[in-house]
């Protein structure tokens, strides 16, 4: 182990924190660009969400 | 962290993004316009006729059940099994004009999605908290890959504009439950120690599978030919393999350039 080397170390809580809030946000914007069925949305998006094969229409 | 992960997930996204919108203008934009030619000659077939018309018309995957009592309401069509024409023919709603507009829309559409799954790469390879090469940055790419394309589309296959399907939320629903199932059970089989994680890791890989997709009996319906729709979902597998090579070499470029133990 080298942590007696470094400065600033993580722990894991703190990475599953940061991970979680990684997963939620990501989700967040996956869900807004290639979920939701808002017509504005589902129009604006829809040649991205045909080019990553999500479900659309 | 926090900052590490948005900051390296925001740079990989954006270029990821703008890489696959240049990509999908070789093949997979050209096979959608395409498609939307057949989509509206559909539209077409399912206009109302005058009542009076003597008409069976029976054309795949729409049951039309007209009403000749007199009334000219022919809105009676059985949409269930297709819900091809629900978003698309609702002409009040707001949609990119075709050129620029359409092609910048998209554009930040594909850079939205790919900072949401550059995210998901970078708290993936946090939480496993081993310092990784550009290389092994690629290998999680192809993970990723084979959950959110490769495994859905087994039992989805990436559509056109057009086909013909089954309810659109029940197909969202399989999709995720396909794409968690096989990003966990990647991750269990990749990290697991002892093959008991393992096990679990292909039950939740191929349990969606056993499942079954949700589809609609006549699953060849409409104008769209099937040789549009197989040569789609091909190059938009490829497409999304090229993306996610991109993305894992990005995400992990830009994210372990410290070691990951270290603020």
């Amino acid at each position: 182990m080298t942590t007696a080397t470094k400065t600033v170390s993580l722990g894991i809580s703190q990475r599953i924190a940061a991970a979680a809030v990684a997963m939620v946000l990501g989700g967040v914007l996956l869900y807004g660009a290639g979920f939701a069925s808002a017509n504005t949305l589902h129009n604006a998006a829809h040649d991205g969400r045909h080019a990553f094969a999500f479900p659309c229409h | 962290m926090i900052q590490r992960i948005l900051f390296a997930a925001i740079f990989a996204g954006v270029l990821g993004g703008v890489f696959i919108s240049a990509a999908q203008h070789l093949k997979v934009t050209p096979l959608i316009l395409e498609a939307e030619t057949y989509e509206e000659m559909d539209a077409g077939a399912a206009t109302p006729e005058p009542a009076s018309a003597p008409h069976d018309i029976s054309i795949a995957g729409h049951d039309h059940t007209h009403d000749h009592a007199g009334t000219t309401d022919n809105t009676d069509h059985d949409h269930a099994a297709t819900t091809a024409s629900e978003h698309h023919h609702d002409e009040n709603a707001w949609a990119p004009q075709d050129g620029f507009e359409r092609v910048s829309y998209t554009l930040l559409a594909n850079i939205v999605i790919g900072v949401g799954y550059a995210l998901l790469l970078c708290a993936g390879i946090v939480l496993r908290g081993k310092d990784i090469t550009i290389r092994q940055g690629m290998i999680w790419g192809m993970g990723g890959f084979m959950a959110f394309s490769l495994f859905p589309a087994l039992g989805l296959p990436p559509e056109l504009p057009g086909s013909v399907a089954a309810p659109l939320e029940a197909r969202q629903i399989w999709w995720l439950s396909a794409a968690i199932g096989g990003a966990a059970g990647l991750a269990l089989i990749a990290f697991g120690k002892g093959w008991v994680y393992k096990l679990i890791g292909l039950v939740a890989i191929i349990t969606p599978h056993i499942y079954g997709a949700p589809h609609v009996e006549e699953a060849l319906g409409g104008a769209l030919p099937a040789e549009l729709a197989a040569e789609f979902a091909i190059a938009s597998i490829i497409t999304s393999a090229a993306f996610w090579l991109v993305l894992g070499g990005l995400s992990c470029a830009f994210l372990a350039r410290r070691p990951l133990s270290q603020t």
